[in-house]
């Protein structure tokens, strides 16, 4: 039985389809690339498999067997399947250490979580993830936030971008610690350093489907040839 | 009253962590429980059918290290409670009153509190009031005289951001003379049938007087807030900024109206509002931790509200 598994999903917004019968899996364990040109539908699809708000969904997804296309974005987290934002927000008033603790329970756990982001939790703990973090910051925040679930499975939607990571091998280290600690990965990126250097498997997307599956290097190719705009090194 | 109950059963709610030896009045319904003084302060408290008077005294050049507790509560589902309250800060002296106002079970209190604040010449006055009205809340009138002589210094924060409100109904008029400053802080969250009405108004009548009013409030599913915040400089050199910050959730309702008077030509008066609801993503990415919508929009507000 696949960790995640995505039959048919088509994905709307009032007329338009955005996601059209887009199949996927990722087996425990695993790292999955989802790679595809802008406007392809990645997020989109990443964003209906969480349970967001303004879609409307037909098809199966099931996390662990169980079908959850019916449930709440939060009992879908429960369930332990999370997906770190592209673009987080800005959360005016929050503290670090409260948005951290939001989907956890021990504290030095979180703290952990943001030292492997490069975060010293003494110095930013208290700080306001508003106007206290700068958007790099921010994103090393919701890194840390998503470890810290613990999750089952985490979908990192374009973790490199704005991301103010000194290279893409600490980032390709920390997607790997993730994996160490139990979570497998669905990893949308424009980085095909990054998706070749961890992706076990990857799919390609174009136009709202998903046309290909296989080796992260033969599917980053054929995105490049494509039309897709992948990137050498982080975004 | 009827049957024991502690205080720390009433006012825990409410944020009671007090020493045990701290100065304090402590009230429950209509009977004063506790009076601790301090040299050079007098707290005289007088039971009435229904509430209770309390007069605090921090006499001249008294400077207070210790806050004074100011507890008052309805441990019952049902009753009234009227409180008249008068606290005056003698010349050149300061304190710091921690209020305590807390209605765990309340299904049907009304609380009215009359209260004057004097901050004489070169004093200085914090009053931290924080609210707890159980999850059904409480009709609470307010009516508030501050006074604030000259240098003198008033600062006052309510909240009452945990459970329900009620009925909120909160007038407040001060005036600053030469030099002084008065700022009050109000934080509220609202929800379902809560009605918040709050109108602040402030006079700068001597030279260089300064006030901020600043309010934030969150109005969910219903509830019905309404901030006027007035402030009116009155002498050259006056120094006033009103500001409202409101969130709206669900179908609630939001007027927040600053209202600036300027009778003085070297008067300067500012103001800052914001009226908006929360950002669905920002809902979202918590829910995507496993909080519920509910747990997420609270978590969300309470951080909002407590700047």
């Amino acid at each position: 039985m696949a960790l995640l598994e995505v039959k048919d999903l088509r994905v709307s917004v009032g007329e338009e389809v955005i996601v059209r019968d887009a199949s996927l899996r990722v087996e425990s364990g695993e790292i999955v690339d989802l790679v595809g040109p802008n406007g392809s539908g990645k997020s989109t699809l990443a964003r209906a498999i969480m349970g967001s708000e303004g879609y409307e969904v037909e098809g199966e997804i099931r996390f662990k067997g169980e079908e959850i296309s019916d449930l709440p974005m939060h009992e879908r987290a429960r369930r332990g399947l999370t997906l770190c934002w592209q673009e987080p927000a800005r959360f005016d008033g929050l503290t670090v250490g409260e948005y951290v603790m939001a989907g956890c329970e021990e504290e030095e756990w979180a703290r952990r979580c943001l030292r492997m982001v490069g975060l010293d939790p003494d110095e930013y703990w208290e700080r306001e993830c508003g106007e206290g973090l700068s958007g790099g910051e921010r994103k090393r925040v919701e890194l840390a936030a998503v470890m810290a679930m613990r999750p089952e499975l985490v979908i990192l939607d374009e973790p490199d971008a704005g991301l103010d990571m000194s290279s893409l091998e600490d980032l390709a280290r920390l997607i790997e610690w993730m994996r160490e600690q139990g979570s497998s990965v669905l990893l949308i990126t424009h980085s095909r350093d990054l998706a070749e250097e961890v992706g076990d498997r990857a799919y390609l997307m174009l136009d709202g489907r998903i046309v290909e599956e296989g080796d992260p290097e033969e599917i980053v190719y054929k995105c490049r040839i494509c039309g897709g705009d992948l990137v050498c090194g982080a975004e | 009253m009827r049957g024991g109950v502690s205080e720390e059963e009433v006012f825990g709610p409410a944020g009671y962590h007090a020493d045990p030896d701290a100065p304090r009045v402590v009230v429950l319904e209509n009977r004063v429980v506790n009076v601790r003084e301090r040299e050079g302060l007098v707290i005289e408290a007088e039971e009435r059918e229904d509430g209770v008077r309390a007069e605090l005294v921090v006499r001249e050049g008294v400077r207070l290290e210790e806050p004074v507790h100011f507890c008052v509560g309805v441990p019952w589902e049902e009753g009234v409670q009227r409180i008249e309250t008068r606290v005056v800060v003698e010349s050149g002296a300061r304190v710091t009153l921690l209020s305590h106002c807390s209605f765990p079970r309340a299904e049907d209190v009304l609380h009215e509190m009359v209260a004057e604040f004097v901050v004489e010449d070169g004093a200085e006055l914090e009053v931290r009031d924080v609210h707890y009205h159980g999850e059904r809340g409480v009709r609470l009138r307010a009516e508030y005289e501050l006074e604030v002589g000259e240098g003198g210094r008033l600062s006052s924060e309510f909240r009452l951001t945990r459970g329900r409100v009620g009925e909120l109904e909160w007038v407040s008029r001060g005036v600053v003379r030469r030099e002084g400053s008065l700022e009050s802080v109000v934080r509220v969250m609202a929800r379902g049938e809560d009605v918040v009405d709050v109108e602040e108004s402030v006079r700068l009548v001597g030279e260089d007087a300064g006030a901020v009013l600043d309010s934030r409030s969150a109005a969910i599913d219903g509830a019905r807030v309404r901030f006027v915040g007035e402030i009116s400089g009155e002498a050259p050199g006056a120094r006033g900024h009103v500001e409202c910050s409101e969130i709206i959730r669900g179908d609630g309702r939001v007027e927040s109206v600053p209202k600036l008077r300027v009778v003085d030509p070297d008067a300067r008066l500012t103001h800052e509002a914001a009226l908006g609801t929360l950002e669905r993503r920002e809902i979202e990415a918590l829910m995507s931790r496993g909080l519920s919508e509910e747990e997420a929009v609270e978590l969300l507000v309470e951080a909002m509200l407590r700047g």
